[in-house]
């Protein structure tokens, strides 16, 4: 027996707009925790080093470091902390060199977006 | 504590006979009450452990399994958390027990996860086990995930690609003696140097498949037990649960799985052993490294890598683990997998497993071990075995 279903979702992006909006356009938007001053990038909606509940966002702005990557079929992926957030993140890292121990993030226009890395540009 | 009266599962694989879930899952249930010495009336409760909706294309599967299993007017509940699924299905199971809410519980794990979906469309619902706004927005998969999580562990504790190797060859050899088992295979190394390359430094041959198929118990109060399971049948003593950050990158350290030591310790404290008491151990091998990783976190060896190397964990060893061939031989029809790892624990201790694969010593506890995501949603079970098992 066969049964196809397709399912066409709308999700409210609700208390992660400000962080979906900041990956559309390039933009690492942290999280941010007035108690301990900690910046969270992804965002968390509570502080896991205090606890408090975070209520506020910020523009990291800079670049970010490879702590480790995979590679293979299913696609190439780094671990990286930007600069500013006490956690690291995972994106995607298929536009990156091999060798790369630093990026930016893409601008990703897509609906919806990924967070996605690109070599950092020369200063 | 609570009694497993009976303890069933059916073959783990790629189903092409044309069954469905609620075959298999008749088919463990009528095995386990069988073995119980229990009649269907006499169950207050049905517990089912099933991942995912999209496999099954059940909403409340409980409800129609119930039906199916002549159950109606039991209590019914349907339990999810990911890989856990199966193990967190026998915890709500006891604690219906401890509560006294219910006398006699069946708790039934299923999931069609090979034969119903393409693997793409599969990979792609795994791939929502995972925040989805944040880490899954990057299409990363499960493979990916787990072999970054292996390669801090790797780092940290001197682990080789060799080791991976021999995760599989020994899970793998051990389900040679399991009928039930998906993968029963004798692998040669040079074998794993062909593999594809699906994460690094995973290759397909360090990842358990996906299956079908379906495990059963039959929970009992000990004063409820029939006489004859009444002292032989082996007890869960112990149930621990506990959670982590679901993202890698959100975790003081991407290698440890610290969700699982919290609910080993609370498992190891309601059962009152300690982590030397285990002589059998089933652990959630997802992925080779992982194996290793759930080791160091449920305490079975301060030095897993070394242990591995010396055949600690090996069927003739000190405390084997995963004779059953665990995920990566046996095979992971997810919300089958916990219940599975229990039943099989359960089996053991009471001296019924599979020629070739019951130790051929007296077993006093075993351990049986699941998580979801990455380490994220924990559940460990610890049995120990009758009185006069
Ligand atoms: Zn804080």
């Amino acid at each position: 027996m066969k049964r196809n279903v397709t399912l066409e979702y709308a999700l409210g992006e609700g208390w992660l707009a400000p962080w979906l909006d900041g990956l559309r356009e390039g933009r690492p938007v942290a999280s941010t925790c007035s108690a301990c001053g900690d910046a969270h990038f992804p965002p968390l909606r509570v502080c896991p080093t205090c606890r408090s509940r975070c209520d506020g966002w910020r523009n990291l702005g800079g670049g970010a470091t490879i702590l480790c990557r995979t590679q293979g079929t299913d696609g190439d992926f780094a671990m990286a902390r930007f600069d500013g957030a006490r956690i690291a993140t995972i994106a995607r890292a298929d536009r990156l060199p091999e060798d790369a121990t630093r990026a930016v993030l893409a601008a990703c226009p897509d609906d919806p977006p990924f967070l996605s890395l690109v070599t950092e540009p020369r200063t | 504590m609570v009694l497993v009266i009976g303890a069933a599962q059916t073959p783990f694989n790629r189903r092409r006979d044309g069954s469905g879930f609620r075959d298999w899952s008749g088919d463990a249930f009528e095995a386990a009450l069988a073995m119980s010495g229990i009649e269907r009336r006499d169950i207050d409760a049905l517990i089912v452990g099933s991942e995912s909706d999209f496999f099954t294309l059940q909403l409340n599967p409980a409800s129609v399994l119930a039906q199916d299993l002549g159950l109606c007017g039991a209590e019914t509940l349907r339990v999810e958390g990911g890989g856990a699924t199966g193990q967190l299905a026998v915890h709500a199971g006891v604690d219906r027990i401890l509560s006294g809410r219910a006398r006699h519980v069946a708790v039934i794990g299923v999931d069609p996860s090979a034969s119903t979906l393409a693997g793409e469309s599969i990979r792609e619902l795994y791939g929502y086990s995972f925040d989805f706004w944040t880490d899954g927005l990057s299409g990363v998969t499960a493979t990916a995930l787990y072999a970054l999580s292996w390669q801090a562990f790797a780092t940290a504790n001197g682990g080789q690609i060799d080791d991976l190797n021999a995760v599989t060859i020994k899970n793998r050899r051990n389900a040679m003696s399991n009928p039930d088992a998906h993968l029963p295979r004798e692998h040669r190394v040079e074998e794993f140097a062909a593999s594809p390359m699906i994460a690094s430094p995973y290759c397909r041959l360090h990842c358990s498949p996906l299956s079908d198929g379906a495990a059963a118990l039959i929970l009992s109060a000990p004063d409820a037990a029939p006489e004859a399971r009444r002292n032989r049948a082996p007890r869960i003593t112990g149930i621990g649960a506990a959670s982590d950050l679901p993202g890698l990158g959100h975790r003081a350290d991407p290698a440890v799985f610290g969700a699982k030591s919290r609910a080993a310790q609370r498992a190891y404290d309601m059962a009152g052993v300690t982590p030397s008491d285990i002589a059998v151990a089933e652990v959630y091998d997802a992925y080779a490294g992982a194996e290793l990783q759930a080791i160091a976190a449920l305490g079975l060896s301060p030095e897993p890598i070394r242990s591995l190397r010396d055949g600690d964990f090996d069927a003739d060893g000190t405390c084997p683990v995963n004779l059953s061939g665990g995920l990566m031989g046996q095979g992971a029809p997810v919300g089958a997998t916990g219940v599975g790892q229990t039943a099989t624990c359960a089996l053991m201790l009471e001296g019924r497993y599979h020629a070739g694969l019951q130790p051929d010593r007296p077993l006093g506890h075993a351990l049986a071990d699941t998580h979801g995501g990455v380490g994220t949603t924990c559940a460990v079970t610890i049995l120990s075995a009758g009185a006069t098992a």
